[in-house]
């Protein structure tokens, strides 16, 4: 298995910040200066696949890499961008959020060109959308990490039923 | 110096307060305590979808870490929504800051689109190659504001020492013969030196 992002996160390779959970680092192949990617430490392919608390931390460095850049660069704005699967242009096997600096006229043109929609397909989208949207809500909270304790030995079924009997044999 | 319009003026020149107030009719797709997510009129795809904070915020560096947080998570799971409603193969997240990004409105919102191989929406990031000893270059020169912002809230009166935090926190010793070329703590110079890097990436 060869991810380029892992190998990043592996070798360090200009790494400017890394925690439990999350690294950051130059972009390999940066569009600009200052082109950081903020990246989960573990490969996890698909935005859908990263826990919901790793998510939160994603962007939430993502806007301090962000606020970072402003600050040492002459910069006018910051991209923050997913590019979440191959038909969004995924170019790693790798989950990372993209933080690229901004300049008027840089030549970067990120923009979509709008497309118009009738009034009914509108409708018929915002009836499949809200379809999707109704199990939202409930978000995967760290599990708080697991104590010593488990380190007991497993048993088996049938010594399970013994120590029940066991115990309530106990006065 | 003029008077700041108050945020209630500001409110009620803000569209997209006024489209989560309801004053102006909108295609809600989800709600709850902090977000509203509405279908933007003007798709890049079908299914495009705007996830505002409820709160005004005309850019992202004024939001909470928590509401930052809170719309990643939001994001993550309209983001699903969309890949199992359109059957896509992808979908872009993307947040415009500042005009210069693409940012139109003065409300922060996170763009979410679904995708498909070939669907003509035009947002590719390009790459460029680069030279190690630039990259290096460039990671050392923003290192320390990168550091900064990850680093230790500090009180009023720990502000003074904070100098002294950052050079404490400082991994590996700088080699002599770079201190001599740019001091750290300059911003001037450290934005002079990254301009000298600069044409290395204009360059064709």
């Amino acid at each position: 298995m060869t991810c380029e992002i892992c190998e990043i996160i592996k070798s360090k390779t200009n790494v400017l910040f890394e925690d439990e959970k999350v690294v950051v680092a130059l972009a390999p192949k940066p569009s600009t200066i200052g082109h950081i990617l903020v990246m989960p430490k573990d490969h996890i392919p698909i935005l859908e696949q990263v826990p919901d608390f790793t998510v939160s931390e994603l962007f939430i460095k993502a806007n301090k890499v962000s606020i970072g850049l402003f600050e040492s660069l002459k910069i006018e704005g910051t991209n923050i961008i997913v590019q979440n699967g191959t038909g969004a242009g995924q170019s790693y096997p790798h989950c990372v959020v993209q933080v690229i600096p901004r300049v008027t006229n840089d030549g970067m043109n990120l923009l979509w060109k709008p497309k118009q929609l009738s009034e009914e397909e509108m409708a018929t989208v915002e009836l499949k959308v809200k379809d999707e949207t109704k199990f939202i809500g409930e978000f995967e909270k760290e599990k708080p990490k697991p104590k010593e304790v488990e380190e007991t030995p497993k048993v088996s079924k049938e010594e399970e039923y013994l120590i029940k009997h066991l115990k309530k044999r106990l006065p | 110096m003029a008077e700041q319009p108050s945020l209630e003026e500001i409110k009620q020149q803000c569209i997209f307060c006024q489209i989560i107030a309801g004053a102006v009719a909108s295609r809600k797709i989800y709600e709850d305590k902090k977000v509203v997510a509405v279908l933007d009129i003007n798709p890049a795809n079908p299914g495009h979808v705007l996830v505002l904070t409820k709160e005004h915020y005309a850019i992202m560096p004024q939001i909470p870490d928590d509401d930052i947080g809170y719309l990643g998570m939001i994001s993550k799971s309209i983001s699903h929504a969309l890949l199992k409603a359109f059957k896509a193969e992808g979908t872009t997240v993307f947040i415009a800051n500042g005009v210069a990004a693409g940012q139109r409105a003065q409300h922060f919102m996170v763009h979410v689109i679904p995708r498909m191989e070939s669907d003509g929406v035009d947002i590719v990031i390009p790459e460029k190659q680069a030279k190690k000893e630039d990259l290096q270059k460039i990671a050392t020169a923003l290192k320390p504001a990168i550091s900064r912002v990850f680093g230790i809230k500090l009180s009023e009166s720990e502000e003074k020492s904070q100098e002294r935090l950052e050079v404490k926190k400082g991994e590996k010793p700088v080699k002599k013969e770079e201190l001599k070329k740019k001091p750290v703590e300059d911003e001037e110079d450290k934005n002079s030196n990254l301009d000298d890097i600069a044409d290395f990436l204009t360059k064709k």
